[in-house]
């Protein structure tokens, strides 16, 4: 790949932007109004052992003593679920039976509750909004992503890039691969309730995601040998406008079983506008001192058609584009197979390749 | 400033007051959080300006002004990061801040000044997250190296929610970060090790929380190669790996037998149930001796105080409460002046409120009235006992005096089993031999016949005030006694191996039913037939039989033993029988003697000269339940019965088989001396046969795109595992080639469903062709979990007997190998070989596929290895 550093950030990328789908109001479940003396219940299947104020000193003779609920905290956590848990399944290795068969859904929940309230007011951990929002600059967030399509994988090392005008660009950290693109709202931290843990909830639509013929444009490879080199996501930095994504590189395993450093590059995500849209171009490009890869060839084997070219009248000479995949540019000049753009447009038009060579010479 | 501080000293030197409430002797202040500003704070340290720099589980990390200043409520707070993936460790290097998120530790960097992080660099990752939601990494202290320390947190499953896995690597370790990223497994064994300190030796401090395997919140003293007891970390150890075996959920290591390292203290259930992470005071500024150790606990809400000393090279040491009513402390840190500051958190775990927040804690230089620490004592010749000092701050008030009223000393132990927790356990008031005040009052000796190791004593003192008349008021002190000072040191563990209880959650699992289905399938045996039996009425000394499938009964004329056809290890064999009057049998598991059966009390149940323990045996013509847990010999462990039961009631303990060879050997009901019915026999191994090494592990989540799907079923990969759906289909591993191998994997079929294990997989007419080997508890063909078959038309050979429950994991193991006759199929179910076939032509070499039946089936299928 090209080791130069000014070049690569001279480009940014253009999406073609859907509108975001407005996702549909979820309903609420609906309550009855409650018949169920929660009280009564308490006292004839709990208190016993908790005793009747809930202050652990029931007349039952355990072998450890029940928990006093006036001090809050409970085995499970603090929140009504694991109570109800509690209740419904009983905790393993203690005295605390079951009252999954005993007692009837409502019941369950409503001596959770009335465990509950025995306690301190504030026991029960109501999570913030945990919606994160993108400002005026790009956001970068790590977390586990569920799966984008139906079948798939959730994707516990990722990597989700978030830019002021309602793009997402979710990443896989391990193989620095870029999976899923969206529009609209950013993400709900979904890990921020109960005890954490949880993929995060992207709240824009999926506008792309990758598939087979864009994996191979995207490939780095051994420039002699031609095999693919793995890369790993190393770094992220917020650079004004722009998002830089680090990546390292490695070849195959050796005979020991060790992978052998190559150096590495970066991902550079901006947006370019066309017609007042913003177009997200992608540069893929090697730290200096990187030597012998390349970006895998797509003009020879014919799998990406030329649709194009940008002419920079001399500047930084011709550039070929093809298509990669629906929604999916590669762009690169034929001798410089090292470097190579990916705009993400739904076609290629005159006015988007002229946005690019202003692009071009504007940061060159 | 100077001044006012001597000034201040030299009055409390005149006239020393004394605080009688753990307020008096520390005050708290709590930081007033702005809006949007939640602090569940996983890692706190200091920038070089004084700034305290705190990482929330919530991935942001917050910048606090002027720590140390008088308006601590209203400091300044700031954001400087977020969208991390939580932050459970915080290192600042260099005023540079490090944060242990989940997968990874990171540098964060304000690049431009700004105040706010802008770049997020990639220290270390080499750990594995499969995005199980237990999976916290726990961080970050750093000793005088360079190095991070930190700790990864099993994931939770089967069979109940709480029990620890560890699917991904280094789950369940301790690990070490050098500065270059390098990422070094240290130790093993831990479940949730939230805590994690150094001390200003390096030694290196974690604490654990209760669990399964855990008995109660330990403090670990962690060693390079260490093994602290959760089993299922030990799958990623140099030797689980090659032999391509697990840790069993429920049957203990052979490891734990006296490979584990003691914690160096239990810390008593009552208080702690969830342990943060500890902090040696270096300042003696804390109202606590300097060198004493200051740790947190989330729910009952406090600081604890801990001491550790060095005891035949083990440590160990003694807690006690500090100060309570703070909130779920979660981690301390220390300023130089002393002062102690809590992150609270408790979301999801539970705990004392507030359930989040930074507080400060300072002492209040108030003297008081507390334990100044506790040592063991060694032997003393002459009341030829072991013993305990025990020092106060201040002399003891004159009136008070040492006896058995005011000095209660008791000692326990634990049970090590999979269950969550362990009660306290032989629970024994210490009779004291000895116990003297010094002639200061200042230090208190206590000497007993009855103090061991391996057990834990609690001292609780009871009326002692200082001359003041202030009350000690901590009065209750635990001890952890892994070593005695002197005398040959012990093997034994405060937590002891026990046999494992019931399984509560897959009653089951790992059970071989053997008489079930085809009754006597599983038997070699003549003269025995499947009938129902009572007591003759014209004759009770023996038996009328009848058509019926309720008992198995030796009823002919030369009958035989009844004795397995598989061979057993370590197990737990079930049993039922019944005898007519005067009636005689026995039972014997491998090479380890004889239980006798008898209709009578007194020597039914009889193991040798060995009398049962209790009358358990009913009456002539009843069904009676019996139960063997059992150990064979191996190296130099002599065999075991662990436990004989007969209905319900232990008639043996413990009981120690001398001169047995160690043999895997069947089970033998003996049927030659007369009528005996048996039902309902089964056997569940306890332990799996030693391997070499050679495992493959198919690791479906990494290649999942390759595996191929064929015909008119699903497979779906959850969790780590493959969940296969009828109708008839296969799924094919993206392996090939396979001659002799072999393959194993956990399966587990619903009540309507049939499958199987597929190995030289190749395309055949119909379908998929190769060795099936079925897992089917359905299809009504007779050829239930175990049989197998070669092709659609090659050989076949069917287990009848319904060994494996529906619903129930099963471990199987598949063997093909060609020899000189053709190629042998052996198929193991947990363990244990169940059958075998020769196919005289044999089949090329193939895959594995797995292939679901029928319509209804669920299939599932976890942890595929094989051996070339």
């Amino acid at each position: 790949m090209l080791s130069d550093r000014r070049l690569a950030a001279a480009f940014a990328g253009a999406l073609l932007v859907p509108l975001a789908l407005p996702s549909s109001p979820s309903t609420p479940a609906s309550a009855s109004p409650s018949v169920v003396d929660e009280k009564a219940i308490y006292m004839e299947h709990c208190a016993q052992c908790h005793g009747e104020t809930g202050d652990g000193k029931g007349t039952t003779d355990l072998e450890r003593p029940a928990r006093s609920f006036l001090d809050g905290g409970y085995s499970y956590g603090n929140t009504r679920k694991a109570v109800l848990r509690s209740v419904v399944h009983g905790i393993p290795g203690t005295p605390m039976p079951a009252f999954a068969e005993t007692l009837n859904g409502e019941q369950l929940q409503a001596v959770a509750d009335y465990v509950i309230a025995l306690g301190p007011p504030g026991t029960i951990v109501r999570p913030g909004d945990s919606v994160m929002e993108v400002g005026e600059q790009p956001v970068v967030v790590q977390g586990m992503m569920p799966a984008y399509r139906e079948g798939g994988f959730r994707e516990p090392r990722s990597v989700v890039v978030g830019f002021p005008n309602g793009t997402t660009f979710q990443y896989r950290k391990q193989d620095a691969r870029l999976i899923a693109v969206r529009q609209g709202d950013f993400l709900d931290r979904k890990d921020w309730g109960g005890r954490g843990g949880q993929a995060l909830k992207p709240l824009g639509a999926l506008t792309w995601s990758t598939n087979d013929a864009y994996e191979r444009a995207n490939d780095v490879v051994d420039a002699k040998t031609g095999e693919a080199l793995t890369r790993r996501i190393t770094g992220t930095r917020i650079e004004g406008d722009s998002v830089w994504l680090s990546f390292d590189l490695a070849g195959p395993d050796g005979p020991d079983g060790s992978v052998s450093s190559l150096g590495g590059g970066h991902e550079i995500i901006r947006f370019v506008m066309v017609d007042d849209v913003p177009v997200a171009v992608r540069a893929i490009v090697a730290v200096s001192g990187t030597r012998d890869v390349r970006m895998r060839p797509i003009g020879s084997d014919g799998f990406a058609t030329l649709v194009g070219t940008v002419d920079t009248k001399g500047t930084t000479g011709f550039f070929d584009v093809r298509a990669v995949s629906d929604g999916v540019f590669a762009v690169e000049q034929p001798d410089l197979p090292g470097l190579r753009f990916f705009v993400h447009a739904s076609a290629w038009s005159d006015r988007l390749s002229t946005a690019l060579i202003r692009s071009l010479i504007e940061n060159d | 400033m100077t001044t006012a501080l001597l000034l201040c000293c030299a009055l409390a030197a005149q006239d020393t007051t004394f605080a009688e409430t753990e307020s008096g002797a520390h005050t708290l202040e709590y930081l007033k959080t702005p809006d949007g500003c939640v602090l569940e704070i996983g890692g706190m340290d200091f920038l070089s300006d004084g700034r305290l720099v705190v990482s929330t589980r919530r991935g942001q990390v917050w910048i606090v002004d002027d720590p140390l200043g008088e308006d601590f409520e209203n400091a300044k707070v700031t954001l400087f990061h977020e969208g991390l993936w939580e932050g459970l460790g915080l290192s600042v290097v260099d005023d540079e801040i490090h944060v242990l998120q989940r997968g990874e530790l990171s540098k964060l960097v304000d690049s431009n000044g700004d105040g706010r992080c802008d770049v997020v660099e990639t220290v270390a990752s080499d750990w594995g997250l499969s995005g199980h939601y237990h999976e916290f990494a726990f961080g970050l202290p750093r000793d005088s190296r360079g190095d991070w320390w930190m700790g990864l947190n099993v994931s939770f499953g089967d069979p109940e929610w709480w029990h620890g896995r560890s699917t991904v690597p280094y789950r369940g370790w301790i690990l070490r970060v050098s500065p270059d990223g390098t990422v070094t497994p240290w130790a093993s064994g831990v479940r949730s090790p939230n805590g994690i300190a150094l001390d200003s030796k390096d030694r290196l401090f974690v604490t654990d929380n209760q669990g399964d395997w855990i008995a109660s919140s330990p403090i670990y003293h962690i060693v390079e190669g260490g093994f602290y007891g959760h089993p299922k970390s030990l799958n990623w150890t140099e030797e689980y790996r090659a032999s391509g075996k697990l840790a069993h959920d429920e049957i203990p290591p052979a490891r734990a037998a006296t490979g584990r390292t003691a914690p160096a203290i239990w810390i008593p259930y009552k208080w702690s149930r969830s342990t943060g992470n500890l902090l040696e005071d270096r300042t003696g500024s804390f109202g606590i001796p300097k060198g004493q150790f200051v740790v947190a606990e989330l729910t009952n809400g406090m600081l604890l105080r801990a001491g550790f000393e060095e005891v035949q090279g083990q440590l160990q040491g003694w807690v006690l409460p500090l100060r309570q009513e703070i909130g779920s402390v979660n981690r301390v840190l220390q300023a130089p002046d002393g002062t102690v500051f809590c992150g609270l958190t408790n979301r999801g775990w539970g705990g004392k409120p507030p359930a989040d927040g930074l507080v400060r804690v300072r002492s209040t230089r108030a003297e008081t009235m507390e334990f100044g620490g506790m040592t063991l004592l060694d032997f003393d010749e002459e009341t030829e006992t072991f013993g305990f000092e025990l020092t106060f701050s201040h002399p003891v008030h004159a009136d008070w005096s040492a006896s058995a009223e005011s000095v209660k000393m008791i000692s326990y132990d634990y049970d090590y089993w999979w269950e969550y927790g362990s009660p306290e356990r032989h629970t024994q008031t210490l009779e004291l031999e000895a116990v003297e005040l010094s002639e200061d009052r200042k230090t208190l000796v206590v000497r007993s016949f009855d103090i061991y190791p391996a057990t834990c004593v609690r001292i609780a003192l009871e009326g002692v005030t200082a001359e003041s008349g202030a009350p000690l008021l901590h009065p209750e002190i635990s001890y952890t006694i892994n070593q005695l000072p002197s005398g040959a040191p012990t093997n034994a563990y405060v937590a002891k191996m026990v046999p494992p209880p019931p399984s509560k959650g897959d009653v089951d699992a790992g059970v071989l039913r053997l008489s079930w289905g085809d009754a006597l399938g599983q038997f070699e045996s003549t003269g025995w037939e499947l009938c129902d039996a009572a007591l003759d009425a014209a004759d009770a000394t023996k038996f009328a039989t009848g058509p019926g499938n309720g008992a198995l009964v030796n009823v002919g004329p030369k009958a035989s033993d009844f004795v397995t056809r598989g061979s057993f290890g370590d197990a737990h064999l079930h049993a039922e029988f019944m005898l007519p009057k005067g009636g005689r049998s026995a039972v014997q598991v491998a090479d380890l003697g004889r239980i006798e059966l008898t209709d009578d009390a007194a020597t039914c149940g009889s193991f040798g000269d060995l009398p049962p323990s209790a009358e358990a045996y009913t009456a002539a013509g009843e069904w009676c339940e019996l139960d063997v847990y059992y150990r064979l010999a191996k190296d130099d462990a002599p065999a075991f019965l662990d436990r004989v039961v007969l209905n319900g009631t232990a008639i043996h303990e413990g009981v120690e088989v001398s001169g047995t060879g160690g043999a895997r050997g069947p089970v033998r009901f003996l049927g030659t001396e007369g009528a005996v019915a048996l039902r309902n026999i089964q056997v569940k191994p306890l332990d799996r046969p030693a391997d070499a090494g050679g495992w493959e592990f198919l690791n479906a989540a990494e290649t999942w795109d390759d595996w191929e799907l064929m015909g008119d079923c699903t497979f779906d990969l959850e969790n780590e595992e493959l969940v296969g759906k009828g109708a008839l289909g296969w799924l094919w591993a993206p392996i090939d080639e396979l001659g002799d191998v072999t393959v194993r994997a956990r399966v587990k079929i619903n009540a309507n469903g049939a499958g199987a294990l597929i190995v030289r997989a190749a395309d055949g007419d119909d379908g998929v062709d190769g060795y099936a080997v079925r897992v089917n508890a359905s299809f009504p063909d007779g050829a239930l979990t175990g049989s197998v078959r070669a092709g659609s038309d090659g050989p076949a050979a069917s287990v009848a007997s319904e060994l494996i429950a529906a619903d129930t994991w099963v471990d199987l193991e598949v063997d093909v190998r060609d020899g000189d006759g053709g190629t042998t199929v052996t198929v193991s179910l947990n363990g244990v070989v169940v059958n075998e076939m020769v196919d005289p032509e044999g089949r090329s070499p193939g895959g594995i596929a797995l292939r679901c039946d029928h319509d209804g089936t669920v299939f599932k299928v976890q942890n595929i290895r094989l051996r070339r």
